[in-house]
């Protein structure tokens, strides 16, 4: 029993066998449908498939953006929002340089005390079956970082040739954006990763002084393409005991206006910022709270940003200046 | 009707009038997790190893109508499974080339499968992963998926002579890492 076949065999079975049917995701077989549409982009029908998807992306478009107005960050893939007017760079650039411009002014309309309720409009959840590449894409959410479309996230895989392949990786994409694009840069961990068919859930952090991980985020991001190598955006933030729930996920935003949302914690002072982009971003609150899921709010606010907007609320000061925070995408 | 077993699978009935959707359904049920547990153990991230197999699943059922012989599904399966994770070390090589500026401080922490292994089994394991990629599909396909060397040859397009030159060195290289002792 203990040739060296017999060891090998052995760690192989142990290491395999560690891997159950409870430890896999839910997923679907491939079905008919998959097939034909994955088939369908080689044959004389795709102007006609491209032109019913054009429509019905539009309808779905315009119930999206109504439905959004009443939501917060949807579960699961709705359909498709607007993305960035303006192209972002293939690739995110350098640190940020944050400008402060509080405008606080004091909380006068609190959200409900219950989150409201999420949009049940979806088109068919993506399937976990890739496939190549398509002349379209809907993502499905708000994209925020680091591409402000699905031309530019194509151009980065069918043209960059490989450079700054971390788009590539969930985990490093999602720490790039909290770090460089938020500036959050106490934020130097991923303390977890949870994959399912809504995409990556990556769970970003720090270490406290005597070592032990703590997470103050979990990013929400999604594949921006059907290829196997298409790039990760992040889309949003999974919250739980600090949300941003106001304005809703994917609205139409104009200054003033409130951002609000619910917190646990004590002695809490919530920063709340605005950002189109690396080096256009202003904090425009700062708001004391605190409490067992208590509301806050910013009350009406101005900002001067425009386009997509990442709106940002952390809190901290126990630890390390930012200690949890949450992001929503809305644009103007 | 025939039957095709696979390792320690549940036998899957095919028939020639099964349908795609049907039969891939069917394998899919009988068959995901031994295709992941081989994808594992060659990529050695679990949902990695799901991703391949989703994908080689995907390919089947876009193969199906076109395989002249059903019983040739698993073995079909079995290679999309090899290509997908050579695939992946491809990617992942290609980002080990150019590391990201934080990649030093990226930790991830979270259940790992083997950290529930036995510390001799952590080390085979991990020397496995130090293997070429040819002695590496070798090895798991023979001490685990249990297939003969002829079936070695034949799942992986090389000769027979390589098979056993893969199988010998990479033998080797384990049990060096062992310690040397058998």
């Amino acid at each position: 029993m203990n040739t060296i076949d017999d060891r090998i065999a052995a760690a192989l079975h142990a290491r395999a066998d560690a891997v159950t049917e409870a430890d896999l995701a839910p997923a679907a077989p491939p079905s008919s449908r998959v097939v034909l549409l994955d088939r369908a982009r080689t044959r004389w029908a795709v102007p006609l498939l491209a032109a019913a998807i054009v429509g019905i992306l539009a309808v779905a478009t315009v119930t999206a953006v109504q439905l959004s107005r009443t939501s917060s960050h949807p579960a699961g893939p709705a359909t498709q929002l607007p993305v960035q007017p303006t192209p972002s760079a293939v690739a995110p650039t350098p640190a940020p340089t944050p400008t402060a411009a509080p405008s606080s002014q004091p909380p006068s309309q609190a959200p409900s005390s219950r989150p409201p309720s999420r949009p049940t409009v979806s088109v068919t959840p993506p399937s976990r079956v890739p496939s190549g590449p398509a002349d379209a894409f809907t993502l499905g959410y708000q994209p925020l970082w680091p591409f402000g479309s699905y031309a530019d996230a194509e151009q980065w895989r069918t043209k960059a040739g490989g450079s700054q392949p971390w788009h590539l990786d969930a985990s490093q994409t999602a720490l790039t954006f909290t770090r460089s694009y938020l500036g959050f840069t106490e934020i130097n961990l991923v303390t977890g990763t949870f994959f399912d068919d809504l995409g990556a859930h990556i769970k970003v952090g720090y270490r406290d002084p005597n070592g032990q991980p703590h997470t103050a985020a979990t990013l929400h991001l999604v594949q921006f393409g059907t290829a196997s190598d298409s790039p990760w955006e992040v889309v949003g933030s999974d919250d739980t005991t600090l949300s941003l729930e106001q304005p809703a996920y994917g609205s139409r935003v104009s200054s003033p206006m409130a951002i609000g949302g619910h917190i646990t914690g004590v002695d809490e002072n919530i920063v709340v910022s605005v950002l189109a982009s690396q080096t256009d971003r202003s904090t425009v609150a700062r708001v004391p709270a605190g409490g067992d899921h208590a509301a806050w709010t910013t009350g009406p606010v101005t900002f001067a940003q425009r386009g997509v907007l990442t709106l940002v609320a952390s809190t901290g000061g126990h630890l390390q200046q930012v200690e949890r925070f949450a992001i929503h995408g809305v644009h103007t | 009707m025939r039957t095709m077993v696979r390792n320690k699978d549940v036998p899957v009935r095919l028939t020639p009038a099964d349908d795609a959707d049907s039969a891939v359904v069917a394998l899919f049920a009988s068959h995901r997790l031994t295709m992941i547990r081989l994808a594992v153990l060659l990529v050695d991230d679990l949902e990695t190893g799901e991703d391949v197999v989703q994908d080689a699943f995907a390919a089947l059922h876009r193969r199906w109508p076109a395989l002249a012989d059903r019983e040739a599904a698993i073995s079909y399966l079995r290679s999309c499974v090899l290509n997908g994770s050579r695939s992946v070390l491809r990617r992942r090589r290609t980002v080990r080339r150019n590391p990201h500026p934080d990649a030093d401080r990226l930790t991830v922490e979270g259940a790992d499968g083997q950290l529930l292994l036995a510390e001799e089994h952590r080390a085979v394991i991990a020397a496995l992963h130090r293997l070429p990629r040819r002695q590496r599909e070798v090895i798991v396909l023979r001490y685990w998926s249990e297939l003969t060397e002829a079936q070695i040859a034949a799942e992986l397009g090389i000769s027979l002579g390589t098979v056993k030159s893969n199988a010998f060195h990479g033998r080797q290289a384990i049990a060096a890492a062992l310690g040397g002792a058998e």
